[in-house]
């Protein structure tokens, strides 16, 4: 332990910045989606990923003891943005969402039918990607955090600073919403491809 | 044997490999029973493997990256938050 903290002093300062990079930057990707979803603009995700990383670099010198990098950066991007960005621009938003509401539930067998007729590659991904887009805020980051990112619960929960039920309650809302609203994109998409097939056989 | 709403509520946890041992027994003990919830269960498997699938994170910006490489230029010692 003594010897480690020695290496640690005697250490270059530039072999201190390649460990620091080579440790934080492949999260970098996970950490500008992140930040999107936070602030909700890309002028904004940039200056907030720059801080956040600034502010990782100032904490990795002074600790050795981060055992998971990857929870460690997204918590402090999240403390950033509440502490910087959150009163300036979002606090609306924030609070509204806080109301829950009784969603009925969508059986993930109808979002398999209609999907089975969608099979092409990349229109899949959009469709994804638009469904995430039109999530409420919570929800939408409690999806990404646990199935982009695949953090574990009480990740999720240290992250977003809320209690362990609030993470199952968003996750499932949010999971159930996207349930449906692709359910809706792809029978929407298959009775247009059906109204273009009548149209020909007429025609 | 538990009832069926009860266990259709701890279906993503338990999807999630977040329940604990006992309650995870008793989930999939409730699922080898009953065809109806295994049914559901399958189908909400397949349903997320599909999400996981299509939802990856985009590139950032090659801008953003920019931006990061700025800090290791920084003396960051000196500069107090």
């Amino acid at each position: 332990m003594e010897s480690g903290a020695l290496l640690t002093l005697v250490r270059p300062e530039e072999a201190r910045k390649a460990e620091f990079e080579e440790i934080t930057l492949k999260y970098l990707d996970s950490l500008y989606g992140f930040s999107l979803v936070l602030t909700g603009n890309s002028d904004d995700a940039h200056d907030l990923v720059q801080d956040a990383y600034l502010r990782a670099y100032r904490f990795y010198h002074r600790y050795e003891q981060i055992t998971n990098y990857k929870a460690w950066l997204f918590t402090i991007t999240k403390n950033l943005f509440i502490n910087r960005y959150h009163q300036r621009a979002r606090e609306v938003s924030l609070t509204e969402l806080e109301v829950v509401e009784d969603d009925p539930y969508e059986s993930p067998k109808d979002v398999l039918v209609a999907a089975s007729g969608r099979h092409e590659k990349g229109v899949f991904r959009q469709d994804f990607q638009r469904a995430m887009d039109a999530l409420p805020e919570k929800l939408r980051l409690a999806v990404l955090l646990k199935d982009v990112e695949g953090f574990d619960y009480k990740e999720i929960a240290e992250i977003m600073s809320c209690p362990l039920g609030t993470v199952m309650s968003r996750l499932s809302r949010g999971r159930n919403l996207l349930k449906k609203l692709l359910k809706d994109y792809w029978a929407g998409a298959s009775r247009q491809t059906r109204l273009h097939h009548a149209e020909h056989a007429v025609a | 044997m538990d009832d069926c709403s009860a266990i259709r509520k701890v279906m993503h946890p338990h999807l999630d490999g977040e329940l604990d041992a006992k309650d995870s027994m008793r989930t999939q003990t409730h699922l080898t029973a009953c065809p109806s919830c295994r049914e559901i269960f399958l189908a909400e498997k397949e349903f997320l493997d599909l999400l996981r699938k299509h939802l990856t994170p985009s590139p950032a910006p090659p801008s953003v990256r920019v931006r990061v490489a700025s800090v290791r230029s920084r003396d960051v010692r000196s500069d107090h938050p």
